[in-house]
């Protein structure tokens, strides 16, 4: 069997970019106020502060643009920790520092903080995120192997789950509790620049931090060893890509809420593509992931009434069956 | 010339003295055949001369440079390590596979130029693998991945070539072929170290042998003079058929004559 399904990388982010903006502009195009197509784009740098005006530039294009980078980030940091532990089924949340993030936006529900000061939301995740990372550090920083590193996340996952689920025991109210649970489910409904400017300079210093691990993670094709041997410091290679989860999931987390599956099917779905490469995958994951994600946001906005449909609950729908297809078609190809 | 020389080495696990005081050293242009019983010391002994792992006692150096003096990458473009049972966890072509030992040579951001392809199509046609280039690493045969590994570790074009236990997996033709390739690198300059459990193909193939036991050098020299019916019941317990086809020697382990002492 040979290179058959790759793709030149000229033609590959060709495409991977064709689409992304094709789902960006329909993503600005959607939304319950009524305004033609060819005005929406009219409207994006009009500055003439019409309400049509306001509606694109204050409400849908930061809910895209936060979209757009919440995926890339979900899309590259699953690349990342996949190659990291040469395993496809690994996703930015294994670590347990979404569920940092997540735990840390609900002690602000909790504490009702959040609802005199919004900023306190993503603030409080951060601080969740940094907060579960420094355990994962101490726990399995130092000297030990990536065995540690996956068993330390999943003991610290767990943890911030149970206090999670804690908190919306002893929500003072039903109305805190539905609140919370809602939260959790993920969106980027209702943002601002405000939460776009809080949520970038981490994202994007994460960002370059999980790029800069993509030849260590080619080379970690062939085992730790040989990765060492190729003049790796593989200690060096896993803290960047922990500091990197942290800070671009941790803020993807604290300004969304949970969204499940985009980190672990869109590695998943370009791999071929890639010819397999780690480092050529990580790239491919951030814009697949971006524009996923803003697909997943049209279809939340395909049905304005009735209670509003979470974010993260579409991208686990379109998510779990598709990667119920892929594993089994995965098996079919490889006796 | 010596390159490469372990002076008084140990490492140690827990307490453990895994490889107690080793002093060794291999010459560019000569094969070096490491053997010993399981537990004697072989794969730690050459992760510690490939700067894979730190001594706990004692020092390692490359051309006269202590090994943990040099930048790991600086290092990483000189000698090459293949590391035991090493595998291809995702479906890489066989050429890139190839293309991960000019990693060292490349700058963060830089792009693989003129040499590393020629380097890469060298690689490949010394391990007889250019006709594999496009064929998927995790779809070839124990003997076919044995050579694309090699070929990646040539496409290092390093001075040293470290290699664990090279041909375990492989049947008698693919572990010749593989010897003969060692054995030339070697006589292209290369120092080459082997870690090998086949008796007769390290007696044939390496120009000197470096027996480990417990931990420590039991014997060495070439091959005659270690592999003696003293050392053998010595170091592994067995008694074996020694013998002479025309100049070059075979060994046939033939019966234990002791079991080894268990912990």
């Amino acid at each position: 069997m040979s290179a058959r399904a790759e793709l030149s990388p000229a033609a590959l982010y060709g495409a991977l970019a064709l689409l992304l903006a094709l789902c960006f502009a329909a993503s600005l195009a959607a939304g319950p106020a009524e305004i033609p197509t060819a005005q929406v784009f009219g409207n994006l740098f009009a500055l003439d502060r019409s309400a049509a005006a306001l509606v694109v530039q204050e409400i849908r294009l930061p809910r895209t643009l936060l979209g757009a980078l919440i995926g890339a980030t979900l899309g590259l940091a699953g690349a990342a920790l996949q190659g990291l532990l040469r395993n496809p089924l690994a996703e930015p949340g294994l670590i347990g520092v979404s569920g940092g993030a997540a735990f840390g936006a609900v002690v602000m529900f909790y504490s009702g903080v959040a609802a005199a000061f919004p900023l306190a939301l993503p603030l409080g995740g951060m601080a969740g995120a940094l907060l579960a990372a420094t355990a994962l550090y101490a726990l399995a920083g130092r000297d030990s192997g990536i065995l540690t590193l996956i068993l330390a996340g999943i003991a610290i996952n767990s943890l911030a789950s149970a206090l999670t689920a804690l908190a919306l025991n002893l929500a003072p109210s039903q109305f805190a509790a539905l609140e919370i649970a809602f939260w959790l489910l993920g969106s980027v409904a209702d943002r601002t620049w405000q939460h776009i400017l809080l949520a970038l300079p981490f994202m994007a210093a994460g960002w370059l931090l999980l790029l800069s691990t993509g030849r260590a993670l080619d080379a970690l094709t062939l085992g730790e060893e040989t990765a060492a041997s190729l003049g790796f410091d593989l200690r060096s290679v896993q803290l960047r890509l922990i500091l990197g989860i942290t800070l671009a999931v941790g803020a993807a987390v604290a300004v969304s809420g949970g969204i499940a599956f985009v980190g672990l099917v869109v590695p998943h779905l370009l791999r071929p593509l890639v010819g397999h490469q780690p480092s050529r995958l990580l790239p491919a994951s951030a814009f697949g992931g971006a524009s996923l994600l803003l697909a997943s946001d049209i279809v939340v906005r395909l049905f304005p009434a009735g209670p509003e449909l979470k974010l993260g609950v579409v991208t686990a729908l379109i998510g779990a069956p598709f990667f119920l297809f892929l594993v089994l078609r995965t098996r079919r190809a490889v006796p | 010339m010596t390159l490469l020389a372990a002076t008084n080495v140990s490492v140690a696990f827990n307490g453990h003295k895994v490889v107690d005081g080793v002093t060794m050293s291999i010459a560019g242009g000569e094969l070096v055949g490491l053997i010993g019983p399981n537990g004697a010391g072989k794969t730690t002994l050459i992760r510690t001369l490939a700067g894979v792992l730190r001594p706990t006692a004692g020092t390692i150096a490359f051309d006269g440079r202590a090994i943990d003096a040099l930048p790991r990458r600086a290092l990483a473009r000189r000698l090459a390590y293949m590391a035991q049972g090493a595998d291809c966890h995702w479906p890489l072509t066989v050429e890139r596979v190839v293309a991960l030992g000019r990693l060292p040579h490349l700058a963060p951001w830089q792009r693989p130029g003129d040499d590393d392809r020629r380097a890469i199509a060298s690689a490949l046609d010394a391990a007889d693998m250019a006709a594999f280039a496009e064929r998927r690493a995790t779809s070839l045969s124990a003997g076919e991945r044995a050579r694309a590994l090699l070929a990646r570790a040539l496409a290092v074009e390093p001075e040293a070539l470290l290699a664990d236990e090279p041909v375990a997996a492989l049947d008698p033709g693919h572990q010749l072929d593989l010897m003969t390739l060692f054995r030339a690198r070697a006589q292209r300059g290369a120092a080459v170290v082997v870690v090998l459990h086949d008796l007769s193909l390290a007696a044939r193939f390496c120009h000197r042998l470096v027996l480990l036991h417990e931990g420590r050098v039991l014997a060495e020299g070439a091959p005659e003079a270690v592999l003696t019916a003293a050392t053998l019941a010595r170091a592994y317990g067995i008694e074996a058929v020694i013998g002479r086809h025309g100049s070059e020697p075979y060994v046939v382990p033939w019966r234990v004559v002791r079991a080894e002492p268990r912990p």
